[in-house]
């Protein structure tokens, strides 16, 4: 190779590498920025409105099946035995023979339950062995009468009101030989065996953590002038009356136990290895215990203390104090403020935003790593879940606290249908979880464990923040929509989605309720909220129920808004298509009125033509804000219907149009891509320095990448 | 010769050999840049007409992040461009695919089923994995020059280097592909095994820190093996050219021979030459950190940041080259000495 050639190389590349770097950066401009508006925080204020003194929270609920029971745990063999009484009073207005009742944990007795069905013929784990799966026996039934009891176990038998797998054996009938007259109540000795299976569906056990939930035969709903009592499916929660629970639960001493009602009534050792624990609830719809030697018990009592209490004393109602109590894994210690603070926090908002939380004890559980209970939501009880490594900044366990918190309110007290209206507590939920999470805590970031992988049924490795990145709550959900939106109209059935349960239940009609808010405004929100909470506490409400709050409170009718969302599939999509400054000529050509010569329009200041059009990319419509601005700092907010595909605004003005935004305060939070919501004209030579910011980032990604994965050569 | 001596005398080499190192390192930002201009219109055609560009400039919106990401996905390059891009979140994410021999799988995988199995497998091929696979030639060429050039008594000149380059480059690459086969092997037969059954092993575990302790450990095992096998090829390498072999297997043989030989030297010098590593990495990690890039002038400076480390990076290459090659020599100097004297 001669010198000459090898100077040729150099030169080549070093100006190619000179241009390219040139090329790349460029070179600074002297463009004037746009002073948008930035994406609003969306809690606003945590001042909740002035409390309507006509809203009268209920004392307590109808009371309708009440359930005692003494049973006994074998941690050993898993097995759960005893019995239980039920009091069930008939309010149905007629008289009733026939009675459904769940038997949810036959949902993992064998891969032919609907469960197992909808879940692919199987039960989530692979080789399961006979000790994993799980039922419940029910050995005996006897109506418990005045006049005698009478045996009526053969009347037993398995019904399928669903979708006729007969095989399914998730519900079951008896009946009376004696009709129940209305206002008469059903007295009913049920003697069973529940076998908890291995993890699922967050319930069963591992090593010697159990977790009972769905545990006991449960009676159905009269609802809606029938019984309401459906099988477990995949994807679907529960329903039930709201009762008293008086239960017995005997296990070995060495055990902590945290259930429904908390703190126990009673508890009485029974001076053979073993314990018995009383707990005592009223007013909730299910009984829900967990039972582990390891577990860490700690109380501590919410006090309500507002700073702003003492300002405006008209916009909280004092809330009572509550014992909290944790339940915490061993090597979570580091998590135990976590936990508190959240519980704290959103006892306190949920309780001055909705009304007072009535019961005197939550309890939180940081579940067992693999038990598959976390981030579940019982009667007084929940379950978190949490990392031992999750850093400061990432939001869990705060995020799953507040949520299971949460459905104390959009669950337990407000008992709606999870299996035909899941949104009504898992949207309401999210949204109000939202809400506390912006309003109590900075925002979260983004976090990743690196290095590491799966294990402990949760994912370890080293901790990182991507401090870099603004994280919202709804940062997905509206790419969510946009991925599954046309799916499923949002309001069907739990079991009828076509894989978007999750989207239709959890994120958009939460994203439906934000967009609601910034619709008719945070103080309206506040009353249609509370007003419905008010309303239907310890009842079983139906959308309907709310759209009714919705469209009293407002004093509007409010259909059009739930058309769009909740019973459509439709997606939102507005942007701006185009902006046009056109100059305006001086005048030129002839000007004459029926011949005789007129004077020209008078030449004016540089005089601009500009029209900003705005397009319907979606087929959901909502009224929408479109904000102009002009290059002299003049600003114009129009309002349009958003009924047709376009419409455009003109305007004629001395200055042509800088930038414009279609819905510049992000009202329309369904909008399923908000990147196209703004246009700005700027000149052609104009190059994005934020692209250029990305952009060094990523060659520098690249670089390392080459210089890292290419280890080897 | 000790550790430190051959440090010294190797970083007097590469004190002079700016020129090469300059190279090396426009050589891997004008690679880089093939495939971060397309990004840079894409970003730039993304951007631009929106008010996005002053609102990205004050933080990264996650949510915007995504939506471009969506509406192009199936732009290869973009499946690539996520969050790891900030901070110093490239290290971690490049050192995870280096543990999971990511690209050696890739790469190794292409060969073997285009060899043995007569099929190319275009799917294996995306963008960064042809930059790799160029890079990795470049790199192989770059190695050849550098180890040509420190082998010798005097300074030499950047043409005499490009030459070295050129000489020895059928036979490094022999060497890497060696590398490659037997990274391949460990990666498919005992370290995927191994990672697929922590959480296995441990899924019974209460708490996590037991499979934190096991990932912890086969990321140590992993970097130790690969460590080893990085001196093993260097030094074949080394031997390659001062010994003149020819054979990419004897030349591996002997080198890894030498390694096992004078081990403590070796893996001394290694870890040195890591420990340095490390520390260019911790000091960009903390510098880059309080680079807040939302103007023309800071992203200029985090720019320059970025491409110190680059050239740091390939200097310190440069700089295992050098050392090695002056380790070596001068212990087969006085393990020739020892033979004559007796």
């Amino acid at each position: 190779m001669s010198r000459r050639s090898v100077s040729l190389i150099e030169f080549v590349v070093l100006l190619t590498g000179t241009l390219g770097l040139v090329a790349f950066l460029g070179l600074p401009q002297n463009t004037p920025a746009v002073n948008a508006p930035s994406a609003q925080r969306l809690a606003q204020s945590t001042v909740p409105a002035e409390w309507d003194r006509s809203l009268v929270l209920p004392r307590q609920s109808d009371r309708i099946a009440n359930y005692t029971m003494d049973v006994r745990l074998d941690p050993e063999a898993r097995m759960i035995t005893g019995w239980e009484i039920l009091e069930w009073r008939n309010t149905t207005g007629r008289g009733q023979t026939e009675f459904p009742f769940h038997l949810y944990h036959n949902a993992w007795k064998n891969n032919r339950s609907t469960f197992a069905k909808e879940n692919g013929w199987q039960l989530g784990r692979p080789n399961m062995s006979e000790s994993d799966y799980g039922y419940t026996n029910v050995k005996r039934v006897v109506v418990l009468d005045p006049r005698g009891e009478t045996d009526i176990t053969p009347s037993f038998q398995y019904i399928h009101p669903d979708e006729g797998n007969v095989e399914d054996q998730t519900v079951f009938q008896i009946t009376t030989p004696r009709a129940v007259q209305p206002g008469e109540t059903l007295r009913l000795r049920i003697e069973f065996e529940t076998k908890q299976p291995f993890p699922i569906a967050r319930t069963g056990a591992i090593r010697d953590y159990h977790f009972a939930a769905q545990w006991f035969p449960k009676i159905g709903v009269w609802w809606k002038d029938g019984w309401n009592c459906h099988q477990f499916h995949a994807s679907t929660e529960f329903f039930a009356n709201y009762g008293i629970y008086d239960i017995k639960i005997t296990l070995p001493t060495e055990y902590i136990i945290g259930a429904t009602g908390g703190i126990p009534k009673e508890v009485t050792d029974n001076a053979n290895g073993t314990t018995t624990h009383r707990f005592y609830q009223q007013d909730v719809h299910d009984f829900t215990w967990v039972a582990s030697p390891s577990l860490v018990r700690e109380v501590r009592t919410f006090v309500h203390s507002d700073p702003d209490e003492g300002e405006r004393p008209d916009r909280h109602h004092p809330l009572r104090p509550v014992q909290v109590i944790l339940l915490s894994q061993p090597h979570h210690q580091n998590l135990v403020e976590r936990y508190f603070d959240a519980t704290f926090k959103a006892l306190r908002y949920y309780g001055e935003w909705y009304g007072e939380y009535p019961y005197e004890t939550v309890t939180v559980v940081d579940p067992a790593n693999n038990s598959r209970s976390g981030g579940m939501e019982y009667p007084t009880i929940f379950t978190g879940g949490g990392n031992m490594f999750a850093p400061k900044e990432a939001p869990s366990p705060e995020s799953v606290t507040v949520h299971e918190f949460g459905h104390q309110f959009w669950y337990g007290l407000i008992g709606n249908n999870e299996f035909e209206e899941a949104w009504l507590d898992e949207g309401f939920n999210s949204y109000s979880q939202d809400r506390v999470m912006q309003t109590a805590w900075p925002p979260f970031k983004a976090t990743r464990y690196f290095l590491g992988g799966e294990g402990a049924g949760t994912v370890v490795g080293i901790p990182y923040v991507f401090s870099d990145i603004r994280l919202s709550r709804y940062s997905f959900g509206n790419l969510e929509i946009r991925r599954q939106g046309k799916n499923d109209v949002m309001a069907r059935k739990g079991w009828e989605y076509y894989q978007s349960y999750g989207l239709n239940s959890y994120t958009k009609p939460a994203l439906s309720l934000w967009q609601l808010e910034f619709s008719v405004g945070e103080e309206m929100m506040y009353r249609i909220m509370r007003t419905y909470h008010h309303r239907y506490r310890f009842k079983h409400p139906t959308s309907q129920d709310f759209i009714a709050i919705v469209n009293e409170v407002t004093g509007k009718d409010m259909s059009h808004f739930f058309r769009n969302t909740w019973f459509s599939s439709d997606l939102f999509d507005y942007k701006v298509e185009s902006i046009v400054n056109r100059m305006i000529p001086g005048p030129a050509g002839i000007f004459t009125n029926n011949g005789t010569a007129v004077d020209p329009p008078a030449d004016s200041d540089p005089s601009y033509e500009c029209t900003v059009v705005i397009k319907r990319e979606g087929e959901a419509v909502a009224p929408i804000d479109v904000l102009v601005v002009f290059q002299n700092g003049e600003e114009k907010r129009e309002h349009w219907d958003g009924e047709y595909r376009w419409t455009r605004f003109v305007y004629r003005t001395s200055s042509p149009v800088q930038y414009a935004v279609v819905d510049p305060d992000r009202k329309i939070v369904m909008d399923v891509n908000y990147t196209n919501n703004s246009k700005v004209s700027r000149p052609t030579r104009f190059r994005s320095l934020a692209a250029r910011s990305l952009g060094t980032r990523w060659l520098f990604w690249v670089q390392n990448y080459l210089d890292v994965g290419t280890f080897w050569h | 010769m000790s550790i430190f001596q051959s440090f010294r005398i190797g970083f007097q080499q590469v004190r002079q050999a700016k020129r090469m190192i300059l190279f090396a390192w426009i050589v891997n930002v004008v690679l880089a840049l093939t495939v971060t201009v397309p990004l840079l219109n894409l970003l730039d055609g993304y951007i631009r007409d929106t008010v996005h560009e002053e609102q990205l400039l004050e933080g990264l919106d996650s949510n915007w992040f995504e939506t471009f990401r969506t509406d192009n996905s199936e732009n290869p390059l973009v499946r690539s461009f996520d969050y790891s891009i900030t901070g110093y979140a490239p290290f971690l994410i490049h050192y995870e695919a280096l543990m999971g021999g990511t690209m050696i799988k890739v790469i190794g995988n292409f060969f073997i089923d285009m060899v043995f199995r007569l099929k190319i497998r275009f799917d294996l091929l995306g963008p960064l994995t042809i930059l790799a696979f160029v890079y990795l030639l470049a790199s192989t060429f770059l190695a050849g020059g550098f180890i040509g050039s420190f082998a010798k008594s005097y300074r030499v000149t950047f043409q005499e280097f490009l030459m070295e380059g050129a000489k020895y480059f059928g036979k490094f690459f022999r060497i890497s592909l060696l590398f490659l086969l037997v990274s391949l092997a460990l990666f498919e037969w005992v370290f995927d095994w191994w990672t697929a059954s922590i959480p296995e092993i441990t899924y019974n575990d209460p708490s996590e820190w037991t499979p934190f302790v096991h990932y912890m450990i086969r990321n140590v095992v992993i970097l130790m093996v690969l460590g080893f096998l990085i001196i093993g090829f260097d030094y074949a390498k080394i031997r390659t050219v001062v010994d003149d072999r020819f054979s990419a297997l004897f030349a591996s043989w002997a080198g890894f021979r030498f390694v096992l030989k004078q081990f403590g030297a070796t893996a001394g010098l290694f870890l040195l030459l890591v420990f340095i590593g490390l520390v260019f990495m911790v000091l960009y990690a903390l510098v880059q950190g309080t680079i807040y890039a939302s103007g023309y002038w800071s992203i200029l400076l985090l720019f320059v940041l970025q491409q110190l480390y680059i050239a740091s990076r390939l200097g310190l290459r440069a700089l295992a080259y050098a050392s090695q090659t002056q380790l070596y020599q001068s212990r087969m100097q006085t393990d020739h000495r020892v033979e004559v004297a007796s």
